[in-house]
Order: structure tokens, then C-alpha cells, then sequence
């Protein structure tokens, strides 16, 4: 196992310079093609609506106004690769326990981490559906690809700043 | 008085009279667990029960092979139950690429994932022989995220490589003679609050496959294999704090695999409360998951008011 990773790896940093071939070439499961669609997930199309807490001095003491904004994620679509998951009998999850350093590269909030654990069930749901429907695409990179797409519509479906946490793990582990 | 929902109001022991029973599980399909060159008869399941009887002399015991996840919960709930042995593949994630994924699992003859109902060991469980490779890995792994309960005094056999399954049985049950089983467990009891939810289950279009209900990465309940037009009912208990919708989310899981298209079956859940549980679904209504599903709360209540039941629970 541990020689398949190595080889694994040391072809990954040889196709890197193509990185859709790199897809093609090493992710064969569609688990992993999966994972791979995650970088892909066009998560520009998401809005995230945050609110704002002002307080104002008044005759009757202080008061709170809230107000709302939106940002659009402007995260570009990127085909990233290199990051394997090698086909195996074990189920694949994704795991609600990140580490520190996995947060640290992923750039993640404070709230983007408590809402990706909160909705880990949804996403390893989603990722299922994901994983089957691309299972009757032929050729590893448009299920790649199909992956990447059905990411951005199932995304919309989950809570935005467990979206965008998930891509933001999605292109570390890309990284 | 809210935030102190779920805590422990008493504790308590019982002395719990337990009859010893050795069971073993066997969960390996025997066409595709044969060596090369043997014939059609040799059959892993029969090797393994004659290595388990010629050990058990005069013991009671009990075997199940291609036992599930249904087979698997009812003798780890059964107090009659002293020692248990499971043996099958299984599979663990520690030299993995990211630590985002797991692939951490105990797999039935189905490849379906049981591991979670090995994340609490009920006290009357001795002995716990896990035969299947790189056991101590998963419940390790299963250790360092705090998802795993045993009694101090439960004794677990594990496998720290790849092992073959006769091997590694014989070393589970010359261990399991090395020591003594009490007749006796004492079983913690503790009163807790908890929030109970009816559920009914209908399998409509096909027969439903066996599931399991988790809430907050905790099983529940598991349920046996449904045919067609059958219906079961049950209730669940959660037990709190139940701060938020959230916590009240609902996970139905076969243990298979993505690839695996199951029927899990029509669930309705309701409360007291009157509150609603609808599938976590498509736009379209086509529920997200293929061996799982999930369910979210619908109320407009607030869940930290409503009040609890209180339940004694003993492991």
C-alpha cells in the first residue's frame, strides 16, 4: 500500500503540469473523482448574506440596528489536481474532525469549521449522489468534470458557509 | 435550567445477573473468500466455526455467519452476551492521503460499514475480539475522535496488521480462555433527559434494507430488513443537551457504500410537539444519499423549550 502511495504521488507531481490528465491518469474510483469535483464546484454562484450590528445611543438608552450585505465568492473555477483517494473496500466519508493544520491551509472562519461539522451528514449525502450519478459517465475526466458541476448545484442545497468550506478544503488538499 | 438538559441527574448501580454466552459473528461471503486452488466446497465460514467449537467446549454459545449489521446490534444488546467475536474485513485510513477523509470501516459480507455500532460497548460485553486487519487502527482512530465507550473491564482482542482470519481467530479465543469471565457485571445506570421521537417505517416500492437511525454520530437504533408493504414503528430517545434543530437531525444509514443503490424505506417521524421531519431532497424532491439519508427538523418552536422525559439508561 505504502509503494502504491509513493507511486501514486511521484506520478501526480509528474502530471502535474497537466493537471486534467492527472485526473484522468490516477483517480479511477469515482469516490475519488468526486473529492476531485470538489475544486471544481463553481462556488462563485453563491451569495452569503451577513448581518451587521450597529448600536446607537437614544433617549431611551442604547439600541441595536442591524443591517444586511451580501458578498458574492469569487473563488475561479479551477481545475486543480494531484490529490488521490486510492480505491479501496473501505466506505469513504469525509470527516467532520479537521485538523488544526487543515484549517490553517484551507483559510477556514471560525464559522465556516462549525458549519461544515454541523452539515457533514448533508455533505457525505451529497457526495453519494455526486458519486453515483458520475458513476455512469464515461471517461475519468468529464466524470471529473460532471463532478465539479453537480457540486456547484447540490451546493446551493447546503448551508453557504459549509459550501464554501468545502471547497476551501476541496482546493487545499489540491494544493 | 435549559443548558442543564442531558446532564446526568443520578447515578446509581445495579447488579445485573448475566449468563455467559460466546457469540461469534462471521461476516465473510465464502465465494469470495476462498484461497487459490481449493474447491467449490472449501468454505471460510465452516473452517471458522470448527476452529470456534473445538475451542468452546462445554460453553454456550452461539454462531451467525454472514451476520449484518441487524444480527451484529442484537447480540451486542443481548445481556445474555459475554464475549462477542466478530471477523471480518475491514479496512482503516491512517496512512491516507488527507486527514479530511476516512476510510475507516468494519465491512459485512455486503461491504456494508458497521463500525458504527462498535463506537459503544455495553458493559456485559467482556470480551470483544475484533478479527479483521488493522482492528486496533480503527478503534484507535475511533479513540482519538472520542467515539469510542467501553467498560474499563471490557477486554478487547485487535489486530494491529493484516491478518488472516483463521490465525487471528485462534489468537482471539486463546486469549478469550486466558481469562475469567464474571458471572457477574455491574451496570452503570444513570438517569437522563431525553427527547423521544416516534418514527414509522414503510417499505412501499420494494423490500427496505436493514438500517440504522443516528443522531449526533450516535446510533440508536438499527432495523432489520423491511419487505414490501410492511410497515415498522419504534421511538428513538436523544439524549440532550437539545439546543438547536440541529441536534434533532436525523441520519438513516444502510453502512453501504455510494455505489450501493438501496431502498431505505418511507419514515415518518413525529413528537409530541407535533413537529415534522422532512428528507433532506433535491429541488426535485429526489432525497440526496444513496445507502443514506438524512432528515431535518420543521418547527417553529423553540427546541431548548420544549420539556424532556427522563430515562434510565444502563450500559
Amino acid at each position: 500500500m505504502k509503494k502504491l502511495v509513493a507511486l501514486l504521488t511521484i506520478l501526480s507531481g509528474l502530471m502535474m503540469a497537466n493537471p486534467a490528465k492527472a485526473i484522468v491518469g490516477i483517480a479511477s474510483d469515482s469516490d475519488a473523482l468526486v473529492i476531485t469535483g470538489i475544486a471544481m464546484m463553481d462556488i462563485s454562484q453563491i451569495t452569503v448574506w451577513e448581518r451587521h450590528d450597529r448600536y446607537g445611543r437614544t433617549r431611551r438608552g442604547y439600541v441595536r440596528y442591524s443591517y444586511y450585505t451580501y458578498r458574492v465568492i469569487t473563488y475561479p473555477v479551477l481545475l486543480l489536481a494531484g490529490f488521490v483517494v486510492l480505491g479501496d473496500e473501505g466506505r469513504v466519508q469525509i470527516n467532520s474532525e479537521l485538523s488544526a493544520d487543515l484549517i490553517k491551509k484551507a483559510d477556514l472562519t471560525s464559522s465556516e469549521v462549525k458549519a461544515f461539522q454541523d452539515n457533514i451528514e448533508e455533505i457525505n449525502v451529497i457526495k453519494d449522489s455526486i458519486s453515483s450519478e458520475i458513476s455512469k459517465i464515461e471517461g475519468s475526466k468529464e466524470r471529473a468534470e460532471a463532478a465539479g458541476k453537480l457540486w456547484t448545484e447540490y451546493a446551493q442545497s447546503l448551508d453557504q458557509d459549509a459550501a464554501v468550506a468545502l471547497y476551501k478544503i476541496g482546493s487545499s488538499l489540491q494544493n | 435550567m435549559l443548558k442543564t438538559l442531558g446532564k446526568m441527574m443520578l447515578i446509581f448501580a445495579l447488579v445485573t445477573p448475566v449468563w455467559g454466552k460466546v457469540v461469534l459473528l462471521t461476516s465473510l461471503n465464502p465465494e469470495l473468500n476462498r484461497p487459490p486452488l481449493r474447491s467449490k466446497k472449501w468454505n471460510i465460514n465452516e473452517k471458522l466455526e470448527k476452529i470456534f467449537r473445538d475451542q468452546m467446549d462445554n460453553q454456550e454459545i452461539e454462531v451467525i455467519h454472514m451476520a449484518n449489521q441487524w444480527q451484529l446490534y442484537q447480540a451486542l444488546n443481548d445481556k445474555d452476551v459475554q464475549a462477542l467475536l466478530w471477523v471480518s474485513h475491514s479496512s482503516n485510513t491512517s496512512d491516507r492521503t488527507s486527514d479530511a477523509l476516512s476510510t475507516a470501516s468494519v465491512l459485512d459480507h455486503q461491504f456494508r460499514d458497521v463500525l458504527p455500532l462498535f463506537q459503544t460497548i455495553p458493559s456485559h460485553i467482556q470480551y470483544l475480539g475484533l478479527v479483521g486487519c488493522r482492528s486496533e487502527l480503527i478503534i484507535n482512530e475511533l479513540k482519538s475522535k472520542n467515539k469510542f465507550q467501553s467498560s474499563a473491564e471490557t477486554k478487547l482482542f485487535l489486530e494491529e496488521k493484516k491478518v488472516d482470519a483463521r490465525k487471528s481467530l485462534k489468537r482471539a479465543l486463546k486469549e478469550l480462555k486466558q481469562i475469567k469471565l464474571k458471572d457477574e457485571v455491574e451496570a452503570k445506570c444513570i438517569e437522563q433527559e431525553v427527547a423521544q421521537i416516534d418514527f414509522t417505517r414503510t417499505a412501499i416500492e420494494s423490500d427496505a434494507a436493514s438500517v440504522r437511525i443516528v443522531v449526533g454520530g450516535q446510533v440508536l437504533k438499527v432495523l432489520p430488513k423491511l419487505l414490501k408493504g410492511e410497515t415498522q414503528t419504534g421511538t428513538i430517545s436523544v439524549v440532550g443537551p437539545i439546543q438547536s434543530k440541529g441536534d434533532l437531525k436525523i441520519l438513516i444509514d444502510t453502512g453501504a457504500s455510494s455505489h450501493s443503490e438501496l431502498d431505505l424505506g418511507k419514515f415518518t417521524f413525529t413528537n409530541d410537539h407535533e413537529a415534522e421531519w422532512k428528507l433532506f431532497a433535491k429541488p426535485d424532491g429526489t432525497p440526496f444519499g444513496i445507502g443514506s439519508q438524512v432528515y431535518h427538523l420543521k418547527t417553529k418552536e423553540q427546541v431548548n423549550e420544549w420539556p424532556f422525559n427522563i430515562e434510565t439508561r444502563c450500559n
